[in-house]
């Protein structure tokens, strides 16, 4: 099963129908879902399911009874076990993503890679999500924001509540627990709007995401015959592709959820509008940035070490500094947290984490500097020259990383940044010449992609396409919603590949 | 009660559009069956015009033999190799034609437990020997048969002399692959594809109908059930034919390094003496690759021996069994020449009848 497959939407159909008749039991109706849901979109080896099976029994029970323990400790023991639970949660996702990789680049310098075969677990669908969701409800509890959930059925659909469990966004336990437990009547304003959110999601997925694809694959598949200018365009169009690849599944996850009258936190939030690097990242995948925040940088800011060591700081290097350098370390580890959770491969290590903190880290040094040239050159910071002039900039600095992203590889990436500095004009093909796209296909992508910024822009005004689209009288909204559908029905590239955010 | 039915009008046109043009559309014949109409066509003397190209041949042959007399006089089994055999070939009105495109193991056992089951009695069986039967490498890989499975195991206990019990009647597909495609976004670009590639014009009689003049240009099957290829492909010439030689994929049909399956040996053998036992006569028919192929094939012959054993098989079951033998793969034998192909494989209907010396019966 997958998002875009039959028997996902007759997974839906089927679930809403026992969900909305089930009435007091429509939680459990979620848990037998997400539990459904989640072994049919692993593949099919008895195998694998059974080791799946036994990870997420060994999350929700940690995560249950880690809760309660933790709950009823007081003092340090509290401490300790609440470090104890998340280290043991913690240890599935080292062992399941990392342990194998580093185990066999080890055993490999000694010439025996095949040592650690068994550390194998293969990729574990959704892991890194709601890992991240169940740390963070241990730590909740643990610093008494809410008391342990006594219902360990609430603890099970929270972990693996299927719309959000293969790839986000992170939820909280106090978000979404009420929402789990409340009765849900049905609404079919709900079911529409969930709908509609599903339908813009395959649009950006099916319609634009994979055509950019096809871009970036040929052109990446050998840089060397293409021009600095144009893989440059490869990788604007990766930004594209990423964008409405990881926001479309996000879409569909919504939706989906939202059919059973329960709403997620949003994940993207107008990203390409974004002044600065740092505001990029408050946009972007925002729940996983807002857990790292929340439960690693805000708590190691407020650690004694740290408040001893600004104190240091202060007294040696002055007050900016005296807060900068906490604050820059604690970045460290934020930066440092992010890129792991990203798989830890070193391109993307450079590319989720180290360049993006090295372009905060510049920003915030340079920013005086800046001020000054800007009040200098008398600039007006309101202007709307100005604000695009920031938005390309801060786009155009991320496309850097993003080239490390698109080799696949740190060291082709180097290569490939070499190739465009020294090839900057001079390329053998034109950006198309190795593609399959035609000028329909050129036409849907950045036709599609000029609704899709349209829809961002209104949400970076505080306003959305589906509220503006309400407003208008029926027929307007049927005209709206059926082009929409017939344009996924006619070009939409069904079944051409999968989400990039699966692999997390 | 406004808002759902607001709801329903907001979705349920694009859902019922999407279905209306997978059922109607259909280019692969998955929500229309029209076997039995083309089969009923057929034996009333028909010839018939098949639009779709994906027009299940299978289930037009079954309901060919659920309407064929209780004596025949031939029923020739076997691939698209063999499916240009008509009624002037082999010298009589009461022969039917069964071979199929890709027939392979199961297909052919299917439609000799379907003449089984109907207790149709032919007085001669031609089998069109091929790699199709022989290789299970090869047959283990198709699936066209599936839908026939039963009536070839019934045939299979038929031979073996168990209790064979007749496989029901129930001719239904799968329930789960017709909602899957009614629904499917694929199967509906599918169809947009179709309509795009032959014209509107193409939905007008667009799965089949009955030859009333020789204006067409396509393909159609004789009343027999043989077949004619349309005017595209016999008009291919020995050049075509050595360029498809080139790209015939010989590692495939004649599996690299295969041999002759031993259990399909067996199944043969057994399929020979039940028939003899019955008062069948069983001809084997050996059709020549053309010249440009077989070359290859010969050049490359430690790989693909199947080839040379199955010749010699069938030559070893004649000579055994006391069977009529037409033909040899070796195109020299023949006398044959490149110009008197379709394609690499398949001889021209003309080519083909000096094969045989049949009379009537």
């Amino acid at each position: 099963m997958t998002l875009t497959s039959f028997s996902f939407f007759a997974f839906l159909l089927i679930g809403l129908l026992v969900y909305y008749m089930s009435g007091k039991g429509q939680k459990y109706v979620l848990l037998a879902m997400s539990l459904f849901f989640y072994f049919a979109i692993a593949p099919a080896t008895l195998r694998y399911r059974l080791k799946l099976c036994a990870i997420v029994f060994y999350v929700v029970f940690l995560t249950y009874v880690g809760g309660l323990l933790i709950d009823r400790a007081k003092g340090k023991r509290r401490t300790i076990l609440t470090f104890f639970c998340i280290g043991g949660l913690a240890a599935v996702l080292f062992v399941t993503k990392y342990f194998y990789n580093i185990f066999t680049g080890i055993a490999g310098l000694f010439g025996n890679p095949g040592a650690f075969e068994w550390l194998n677990f293969g990729s574990v669908i959704g892991v890194s999500y709601f890992i991240l969701s169940a740390i963070g409800y241990l730590t909740d509890v643990c610093w008494e924001s809410y008391p342990a959930e006594k219902n360990p059925v609430n603890i099970g659909v929270f972990v693996l509540y299927f719309p959000q469990v293969i790839s986000g966004p992170v939820t909280r336990f106090s978000q979404m627990n009420s929402q789990f437990c409340e009765k849900t009547g049905f609404d079919p304003d709900r079911i529409s709007h969930g709908i509609r959110r599903m339908l813009w999601g395959y649009f950006k997925k099916l319609v634009i995401s994979d055509r950019f694809f096809l871009i970036v694959n040929a052109v990446y598949g050998d840089y060397t015959a293409y021009s600095g200018w144009q893989i440059f365009l490869a990788t604007v169009c990766y930004a594209l592709r990423l964008y409405t690849d990881f926001s479309g599944c996000m879409d569909i996850v919504m939706g989906a959820s939202e059919l059973f009258g329960v709403s997620l936190p949003e994940n993207f939030n107008a990203p390409f509008f974004s002044a600065t690097v740092q505001e990029f990242w408050q946009r972007w995948h925002i729940t996983l940035g807002g857990w790292f925040k929340d439960y690693v940088m805000y708590p190691l800011q407020k650690t004694k070490g740290m408040i001893e060591l600004g104190k240091k700081c202060k007294k040696r290097f002055g007050k900016k500094a005296g807060k900068k350098i906490p604050f820059y370390l604690a970045m460290v580890v934020l930066w440092f947290g992010i890129g792991l959770w990203h798989g830890g491969a070193g391109y993307y290590f450079i590319a989720s984490a180290g360049i993006p903190f090295l372009l905060m880290l510049l920003g915030d040094v340079l920013s005086p500097l800046f001020e000054k040239v800007s009040n200098a050159l008398h600039i007006r910071k309101e202007s709307g020259i100005f604000k695009t002039v920031c938005f390309l900039r801060t786009n155009l600095l991320l496309c850097f990383a993003w080239v490390f992203v698109c080799a696949g590889a740190t060291g082709r990436g180097f290569r490939i940044l070499g190739h465009q500095a020294s090839h900057l004009l001079t390329g053998e093909r034109s950006v198309l010449g190795n593609t399959t796209l035609q000028a329909l296909d050129l036409c849907l992508m950045f036709g599609g992609m000029a609704v899709v910024l349209f829809a961002d822009y209104l949400q970076y005004k505080g306003k959305s396409l589906t509220d503006l689209l309400d407003a208008k009288p029926f027929a307007l909204r049927f005209l709206a919603v059926n082009a929409e559908i017939l344009v996924i029905l006619f070009y939409g590239l069904v079944g051409s590949s999968a989400f990039i955010y699966f692999q997390f | 009660m406004k808002k759902l039915w607001l709801l329903l009008a907001l979705f349920l046109p694009a859902l019922l559009f999407l279905m209306g043009v997978n059922y109607f559309l259909d280019p692969a014949n998955i929500f229309h069956s029209d076997g039995k109409q083309i089969a009923q066509a057929l034996m009333q003397g028909n010839e018939v015009y098949i639009g779709s190209g994906n027009t299940d041949e299978r289930q037009i042959k079954k309901n060919m033999i659920s309407l064929m007399p209780k004596e025949v006089d031939l029923v020739v089994v076997g691939p698209s190799l063999a499916m240009t055999i008509d009624r002037v070939t082999v010298g009589t009105e009461n022969m039917y034609n069964l071979a199929l495109s890709g027939a392979d193991y199961y297909d052919i056992l299917a439609q000799l437990g379907m003449l089984e089951e109907q207790q149709v009695k032919p007085k001669k069986i031609l089998f069109c020997v091929d790699s199709t039967f022989f290789d299970e490498a090869l047959y283990g890989q198709m699936s066209r048969s599936e839908t026939l499975k039963p009536y070839a195991d019934y045939m299979l206990q038929v031979i073996s002399n168990q209790d064979a019990k007749k496989p029901s009647g129930t001719d239904w597909k799968n329930a789960k692959v017709l909602v899957q495609q009614i629904f499917s976004v694929t199967y509906f670009q599918a169809c947009v594809d179709y309509v795009k590639s032959n014209g509107l014009s193409s939905l007008q009689n667009m799965r089949w109908s009955i030859r009333e003049d020789d204006l067409s240009e396509n393909a159609y099957l004789r009343g027999d059930g043989s077949w004619v290829y349309n005017r595209a492909y016999q008009s291919a010439t020995g050049e075509t034919v050595q360029k498809n030689a080139q790209e015939y994929n010989i590692d495939y049909y004649f599996t690299k390094d295969g041999h002759v399956s031993e259990s399909s040996k067996e199944t043969f053998e057994q399929l020979i003496r039940y028939y003899q036992g019955q008062g069948v006569e069983v001809s084997l028919f050996l059709c020549p690759l053309s010249p440009s192929l077989y070359t290859r094939v010969e050049n490359q012959k430690e790989s693909h021996m199947l080839l040379w054993e199955l010749e010699e098989f069938a030559c070893r079951m004649a000579e055994n069994y006391d069977l009529e033998l037409y033909g040899s793969y070796d195109p020299k034998q023949m006398g044959v020449t490149d110009a008197d192909y379709y394609d690499a494989r398949h001889v021209r209907h003309e080519v083909l009848c000096t094969f045989f010396d049949w009379k009537t019966y």
